[in-house]
């Protein structure tokens, strides 16, 4: 069950637009910032496979310029794989 | 997928992330701090400071002199006074508190509070038998205002034993009970929980305001450091491209905006 | 913790850790409350909540910020907004909270029954108070009762103070202990400019090329200014540091020349320096032909050492060529006979302020305003900086500090002493009316008269004119000089004394009621610092037992005595009832103050505050809104002749001078880890085992002589008593051959048993720095 965060730069003049839309998607919660135009989204989906769709939904929506992930982890209590270690184990991360 | 997602123009990995944040802090306390890497204007005559100009941000970035890079068996040869966390803590009042001074002073060094002579620089004082800490913040130059000593510790010559062998010049305990003294009923503030992070293997956040503690080599990293926050990387001297504040507001970083700034996990 | 909740925790964590990331890559951002709304219990994990506050202790003001958790303070940072302190504070500030949770606070009304003091209900002790006072006025009259403060009064405090007693009771026995700490700067201000307080502030620190300090042991005394000033001289090279003192302590170490000089001999060295400007064509004749008026008062004044001492001075006009004539008395070598600063030096000092390149900054605190000639010592320094044309400019800048936290924000602005009203003084008749129509009052209840300064008034309460005398947050069985004789008065038959206070004392060892007071941020409150900044505190925590402020303790008691209508307000906006009303006394440009909301939000406002607008720098006609532009660049329109005026002060000599019986200076004050009579910072443990106990410091070539070695104790003894405490040679400070210090702090080596009640005669400021003493090996090893 992944938790995943990340920061959301929207195209210009959509960041009222973009909160409202990723607002409406299931397991995701925004906030925007009052004197920028960035937003914060949190993603709950239920596995592995549901994140990554959720994911690519908002990569391919027009209003986004830029997305930054910031933070994931898997709940341990469901023994799931987590979806960033696949990454993190080739790619060298953070220092 | 990962793929993808790797090779996306459209996404900044962890990595990046950790990268920007610090450049963004870097530029951040640049900004907010207006100072740069001025020229250091030597005294004009004679009568000026002993003591040059410090740019403030320019200690972050600036590589300790070579003896805290001191291997650390090396150093624990001379080493009769490690330092530790608890004893840390028991110098100070609460989490932030100048800490008391834990050793003796002669009477000269309670007058003129010469302590720049060794905490500036830091290094091996044999009258200690301990590396001398280096403060964080050596613009401020009348140590004595904040930091005090213990009165039974002044004015004893170093070196001199007492009946029992050990050290005046230190072994007064602290908090060997006063007759002299009321009780009090204090309950410090709950001292910070180490190594709080974001995710398991990311680096941990910093859990201290930065006001007066910029510079953090001075505290986490040489032979002086105490060993539960030392640094095992001390050669990355740019410290904050990865740990962050746990607040980064205008109290940790004055001359942000009140106001602005955010929280990771409280400020403890 | 449940799946459920561990899912809500992670989800906040990412959130936080995106908020993280926005906030490192756009400097600024901000989320608002929505983030708070979500970060929720995440960020109410973070129980300690931080809130502004001036320091409890000194004059400087510095703001702190105090963290509090579970309803107890826990921790302290200095507040990097404050204008002040910029994030910095000293040991004592650090370590204030502490002297909160002392183990023997008072926290139960006390009543002497049989000898001995026993715990009553506060209401019990509130009614005794009152009942003893309305029975002291009806057989003794309204000037047998008194109330002494301090300059740690909060302004709130110091107003119900002066409502309850001159406009409610028509006694104006209503005295503070600032009477003994800066009393002699307000006569300085008043006779020199007629309106009280510095014309410049801190800002001046970072403007000025010279500082000069006189008589000021700043690094111990007023440490986070003197660290303001070591920082300007590391940035910048031309900076100059010069100590003018009686003895070598830290702040001569870090100075970069030290002068000491013969007590009571600054009089000569400041009339040399004018000398010697005057004599080099460095005086600025425009500027004095303008704005400056010159006048002689009386000499050979005398030193208050009688019952029933009076002095009036009185301003004759004179012209610069008379004033030229006077200084022909000081040269640089006459003061040096008189001081023992060399010639040179002292032209040096003069050059230092003449040039007109250098802008310069003169502190001076205790040393020049506890003098038997305090106030002409104030106008002296005046003189220099009105000579040189040097004043209300940054940079130029000559600055009284002051001790203690509110000494300026309540005992000189509001006015707690006998002679003052809150708009001016009790003589003057508008200021009478001004008072009568505020408070709603008869005017023929406001007392034209002054009664007694306070050396005066315990001198009343020993011959037993008062017989009821209330003291609040203060220790004058410590602090007065001539102590032997005041606490015999007050201990006589017939007299009864309340003592409003936070912890025993010596005070409270001889009250026959003992009241628990709140403590600092246990109560809403406001000070007011050395440099025009009224600062505001909210209450944070919950004083202990029955406490309360003092101001609700003077309430209290008022309404028991029908005077209750004086004092309308609801215990929970008293203190915006009595700002929004107090504010009133002060509604011109030469004094507004700011409102309260905006005083809640800030770390501190300089007044005048007119239209949104701090004061800097005051009679300069470019900065304040109350001088007039048509004057030119300066209105020092607190004269009626719209001028400052430099006064003749001459040299003359102590009351008591060392002799054959008493052969050695006594000079008594502070030192860094412990604040005024000890009563609060010797609760701290990091600052008791710093200075733990007072001690006596001697010249080590007199200890010498006298068979005397550090540590030992020695016998001091005056005409008026004698302690015994430990020798310290080369220690903290050292004071030249033929003078000793004593630190007053200490409540069991009572010093001030030794020192003299002369005082300054247009102050009435004592001086505790001067006296002579005779000192001996008392033999054995003093307790150290």
């Amino acid at each position: 069950m992944p938790v995943c965060s990340y920061l959301v730069i929207p195209q210009r003049h959509s960041a009222d637009d973009l909160a409202t839309r990723l607002t409406e998607l299931p397991g995701c919660d925004v906030v925007a910032a009052c004197n920028r135009d960035v937003l914060l989204l949190v993603t709950d989906t239920p596995g592995p496979r549901e994140d990554r769709a959720l994911r690519e939904r908002i990569e391919g929506m027009e209003e986004v310029q830029a997305l930054v992930l910031s933070f994931g982890e898997v709940d341990p209590d469901t023994g799931e794989a987590d979806p960033l270690k696949e990454r993190r184990g080739r790619e060298r991360l953070a220092p | 997928m990962a793929n993808r997602l790797h090779i996306s123009t459209r996404v900044l990995t962890i990595g990046a992330v950790a990268v920007a944040m610090g450049v963004g802090i870097v530029v951040l306390v640049q900004i907010l701090t207006g100072l740069g890497h001025g020229p250091e204007h030597p005294p004009a005559t004679p009568m000026a400071s002993p003591h040059p100009p410090i740019p403030a941000e320019a200690r972050p970035f600036r590589p300790g002199p070579a003896h805290w890079e001191v291997d650390a068996a090396q150093a624990r040869r001379h080493w009769t006074h490690p330092r530790n966390l608890e004893f840390s803590r028991r110098m100070r009042a609460y989490p932030g508190a100048p800490p008391r001074i834990p050793h003796g002073l002669t009477d000269e060094e309670h007058r003129l509070g010469i302590c720049t002579i060794c905490h500036t620089q830091g290094g091996f004082a044999p009258r200690f038998g301990a590396y001398a800490p280096v403060t964080p913040h050596p613009e401020l130059t009348d140590c004595l205002q904040c930091h005090a000593p213990d009165a039974r510790t002044v004015g004893i010559e170093p070196g001199l034993p007492t009946p029992d062998g050990t050290c005046l010049q230190c072994h007064v305990d602290p908090d060997a009970p006063d007759p002299s003294f009321v009780t009090l009923s204090w309950v410090p503030m709950t001292w910070p929980e180490l190594d709080r992070r974001a995710m398991s293997e990311s680096p941990p956040w910093i859990p201290h305001t930065l006001h007066f503690r910029e510079n953090c080599v001075a505290c986490h990293a040489g032979p002086s450091a105490v060993h539960e926050i030392r640094t095992t990387h001390p050669q990355r001297t740019d410290c904050r491209s990865c740990h962050v504040p746990t607040r980064v507001d205008h109290e940790v970083f004055p001359g942000m905006p009140e106001g602005a700034g955010f929280t990771l996990g409280g400020s403890r | 913790m449940s799946p459920q909740d561990r899912r809500a925790f992670l989800k906040r964590m990412a959130m936080a850790s995106a908020s993280a990331a926005a906030g490192a890559l756009l400097p600024g951002v901000a989320f608002g409350e929505e983030l708070d709304r979500y970060l929720g219990e995440l960020a109410s994990a973070d129980d300690v909540t931080w809130r502004k506050t001036p320091c409890r202790f000194c004059g400087v003001g510095c703001g702190l910020l105090v963290g509090v958790e579970g309803g107890r303070a826990v921790a302290v940072r200095g507040d990097p907004d404050s204008p002040v302190n910029r994030g910095l504070a000293c040991v004592k500030g650090y370590h204030s909270v502490q002297a909160l949770y002392g183990g023997d606070r008072i926290t139960h009304a006390r009543v002497r029954r049989g000898g001995q003091l026993v715990e009553v209900p506060i209401e019990e002790a509130l009614d005794l108070v009152a009942q003893r006072l309305r029975d002291t006025v009806e057989e003794h009259g309204k000037d047998s009762v008194a109330l002494y403060g301090s300059g740690q009064w909060t302004i709130p405090d110091g107003y119900v103070a002066s409502k309850f007693f001159k406009g409610g009771l028509g006694t104006n026995n209503l005295e503070a202990n600032a009477r003994l700490c800066m009393s002699s700067a307000v006569t300085g201000f008043m006779t020199t400019f007629g309106m009280d307080e510095p014309m410049g502030c801190y800002e001046d620190i970072d403007h000025a090329d010279v500082f000069i300090l006189w008589g000021n042991n700043m690094a111990e005394m007023h440490p986070v200014l003197f660290s303001r000033m070591l920082e300007q001289r590391q940035n910048r090279p031309n900076v100059r540091i010069i100590d003018v003192a009686t003895r070598t302590t830290r702040t001569s170490y870090a100075a970069d020349r030290s002068l000491i000089f013969t007590p009571q001999s600054d009089l000569a060295i400041a009339n040399a320096i004018c000398h010697e400007i005057v004599r080099r064509g460095w005086a600025d004749r425009t500027f004095v032909d303008r704005h400056v008026a010159f006048k002689r008062g009386r000499t050979g004044i005398g030193y208050g050492l009688e019952d029933d001492f009076s002095f009036t001075d009185e301003a004759r006009d004179v012209t610069w060529d008379e004033y030229v004539r006077f200084l022909d008395d000081y040269t640089p070598e006459r003061a040096e006979e008189l001081s023992g600063v060399p010639a040179g030096d002292i032209r040096w000092l003069a050059s230092l302020y003449g040039d007109r390149s250098r802008r310069v900054m003169s502190f001076w605190c205790m040393g020049v305003n506890q003098h038997t000639r305090g106030t002409w010592m104030n106008n002296l320094v005046y003189n220099i900086h009105l000579l040189t044309g040097k004043i209300s400019t940054p940079g130029n800048s000559p600055f009284s500090l002051t001790g203690q936290p509110s000494a300026c924000g309540t005992t000189r602005e509001v006015g707690t002493f006998t002679h003052r009203l809150p708009g001016g003084s009790v003589t003057d008749e508008s200021a009478r009316r001004q008072a009568a129509e505020i408070w709603d009052v008869p005017e023929e209840r406001l007392d034209p008269t002054p009664t007694h300064h306070t050396v005066s008034m315990f001198r009343a309460l020993d011959r037993g004119d008062i017989r009821f005398m209330w003291v609040q947050v203060t220790n004058p069985m410590v602090t007065l000089p001539h102590l032997n004789r005041y606490r015999e008065g007050a201990e006589r038959e017939g007299r009864f004394l309340v003592v409003s206070d936070v912890y025993p004392t010596p005070t409270t060892e001889v009250a026959d009621v003992v009241l628990p007071a709140a403590m600092w941020i246990e109560r809403e409150g406001l000070f007011g610092n050395s440099e025009r900044r009224t600062q505001h505190f909210e209450k944070m925590l919950e004083p202990p037992g029955d406490a309360m402020s003092d101001g609700r303790q003077l309430i209290e008691v008022a309404r028991r005595l029908g005077l209750g209508e004086l004092f309308p307000w609801d215990e929970s906006d008293e203190i915006k009832g009595i700002w929004d009303e107090y504010i009133r006394f002060h509604d011109t440009p030469a004094h507004r103050m700011a409102p309260l909301e905006e005083l809640k939000d800030r770390p501190g406002i300089l007044w005048p505050y007119v239209d949104g607008q701090e004061t800097r720098w005051r009679y300069n006609t470019a900065t304040d809104p109350a001088a007039d532009p048509t004057l030119g660049e300066f209105d020092f329109y607190g004269n009626p002749d719209h001028r400052a005026w430099i006064w003749l002060r001459p040299y003359e000599a102590p009351p008591e001078w060392p002799d054959e019986s008493y052969p050695f200076w006594l000079n008594t004050g502070r030192v860094l880890e412990h604040w005024h009579s000890g009563s609060m910072t010797r609760r701290v443990p990091t600052l008791h085992r710093a200075m733990p106990e007072a001690y006596v410091e001697i010249h080590r070539q007199d200890a010498q002589e006298l068979g005397i070695r550090s540590g030992e104790a020695v016998r001091l003894e005056t005409r008026r008593g004698s302690i015994t405490l430990p020798a310290r040679i080369d220690y903290r400070a050292q004071p030249p051959r033929g003078q000793v210090f004593v630190p007053f702090f200490d409540e069991s080596h009572l010093i001030n048993e030794l020192t003299l009640d002369a005082y300054c005669p247009i102050s009435s400021q004592p001086d505790y720095k001067k006296c002579a003493v005779r000192i001996e090996r008392a033999g054995g090893p003093g307790a150290v």
